[in-house]
């Protein structure tokens, strides 16, 4: 009798052991993720109201490129890099700003803008791609959405953008004001932080691959416009938004090396690129 | 007896055991399972939004994955621990107040704008910093692509 019990005590134990230890854990993260998913759609509204209204003031510095069929084609690059994205329940949108110089932008929500000058300096698709790809992961990384702290619903004191989100009151639509500006001048001015910028590289070379893009389009592409970059900024005295070009085809380059994509060959799409070409 | 015990110990065990298995969930719209911890290698399945697979093995940014009994490895791009939430609707009425002074504002100063010929980048930045414009930012968003025509342009690329 004594030793079936300690039979019976002895397959309890290293049963419950080895599966418990790691149940739990999962039982834990599971339970997490449940109590935050209504808090979740929140942010994500909350994300959406602030990403809309930095997109509207994007626009309101810049017009649209009327071209139909480029746009569509950006649209068609976009969504397909973003359907490979950790973030599917924001819908995305892309449209080529009508300015000369090279850049792009991206608003919290899935707003994407790139700029007429920015494409004519690409020579095929997985350099457009590339581009989108940089911008679609400062969204999925939520760099915005984390340094603005906005969130749906905050229960401390420094709540921050999320009452004023919810409020309709004039002065909570002063501060929300405030907040748009200073992501736009972050946008616009004073860049995003350096571990963001590369976070986003490394996020977008995994897109680029996923998707089917040549991930070495980056490197190319940055390497190209180096001294466009470079000269421009020296004429309208801007600070750069991006951190400086041989930082990060350095980094581009280990972030190759790390993710195994090196000797990766993918497709480039220079011919279906050339149908949309600016000149 | 020693029969009774070990059923007993095994029916105890058997919910823990069956809870210790690691599920993931795919978040993105598209993801494949390859052969390899590495893009470019074979594709083993393809898998669609918010389907539920087994955890094998974590390396690197890779997992080691079970899905309808094949095994291959999927990248963390697209894989969570919790499942994914719906696609959020644009939210068209939602704060209607700030949208509609934001665009009695922008509209002035578009008009403004526009009779200016803002298309320099250096003139914009200097005289419309503050500027909304919603009737473009509805132009963006009303540009919609039917999902047959994305779907064969994805599986044009690389082709």
């Amino acid at each position: 009798m004594r030793n079936t019990s300690t039979f019976v005590l002895l397959s309890f134990l290293i049963l419950t052991f080895s599966s418990a230890i790691p149940a739990g854990e999962n039982f834990r993260s599971r339970a997490h993720h449940e109590n935050t998913n209504t808090d979740i759609s929140e942010d994500i509204d909350a994300e959406i109201k602030f990403g809309k209204t930095i997109a509207a003031r994007i626009l309101g510095q810049f017009s649209l490129y009327q071209n139909e069929n480029l746009t569509h084609y950006v649209n068609l690059v976009g969504k397909s890099l973003a359907s490979y994205s950790s973030r599917d329940e924001i819908e995305y949108h892309f449209a080529v700003l009508d300015a000369d110089f090279i850049n792009a932008y991206s608003a919290p929500g899935g707003y994407v803008f790139i700029t007429k000058g920015a494409i004519k300096a690409m020579k095929d698709e997985s350099e457009l791609a590339a581009v989108l790809a940089h911008e679609i992961a400062h969204i999925t990384e939520k760099h915005i959405v984390k340094e603005f702290k906005i969130k749906g619903k905050e229960k401390s004191a420094s709540a921050g953008i999320s009452q004023i989100l919810g409020s309709s009151q004039s002065s909570t639509q002063v501060l929300f004001a405030q907040a748009v500006d200073n992501a736009v001048n972050l946008l616009m001015k004073e860049g995003f932080k350096q571990k963001d910028e590369f976070e986003s590289d490394n996020v977008a070379l995994m897109l680029l691959a996923a998707t089917g893009y040549d991930p070495h389009a980056m490197h190319r592409y940055l390497k190209r416009i180096k001294k466009l970059t470079a000269k421009e900024e020296k004429k309208s005295g801007q600070k750069p938004t991006h951190p400086p070009t041989s930082k990060r085809l350095k980094a581009l380059k280990t972030i190759a090396k790390e993710e195994g994509l090196q000797k990766l060959k993918l497709p480039r799409g220079k011919k279906r690129f050339a149908k949309y070409a600016l000149k | 007896m020693k029969k009774l015990t070990f059923l007993l110990a095994l029916l105890i065990s058997l919910p823990l055991s069956a809870v210790a298995e690691d599920f993931l969930y795919v978040m993105s719209a598209r993801a494949k399972i390859l052969s390899s911890p590495a893009f470019g290698s074979k594709t083993v399945d393809n898998l669609l939004k918010g389907q539920k697979i087994t955890n094998l093995e974590k390396k690197a940014n890779w997992y080691k994955v079970k899905h309808n009994g094949l095994v291959g490895w999927v990248s963390r791009l697209a894989v969570s621990n919790h499942p994914p939430m719906k696609r959020s609707r644009r939210m068209a009425n939602a704060d209607s107040k700030l949208m509609n002074n934001s665009r009695r504002r922008a509209s002035t100063v578009s008009t403004t704008a526009a009779v200016r010929g803002l298309k320099n980048m250096d003139r914009s930045r200097v005289n419309n910093k503050d500027v909304m414009d919603y009737a473009a930012l509805d132009r963006v968003e009303s540009k919609t692509v039917e999902q047959d025509e994305l779907y064969t342009f994805m599986d044009s690329i690389g082709k």
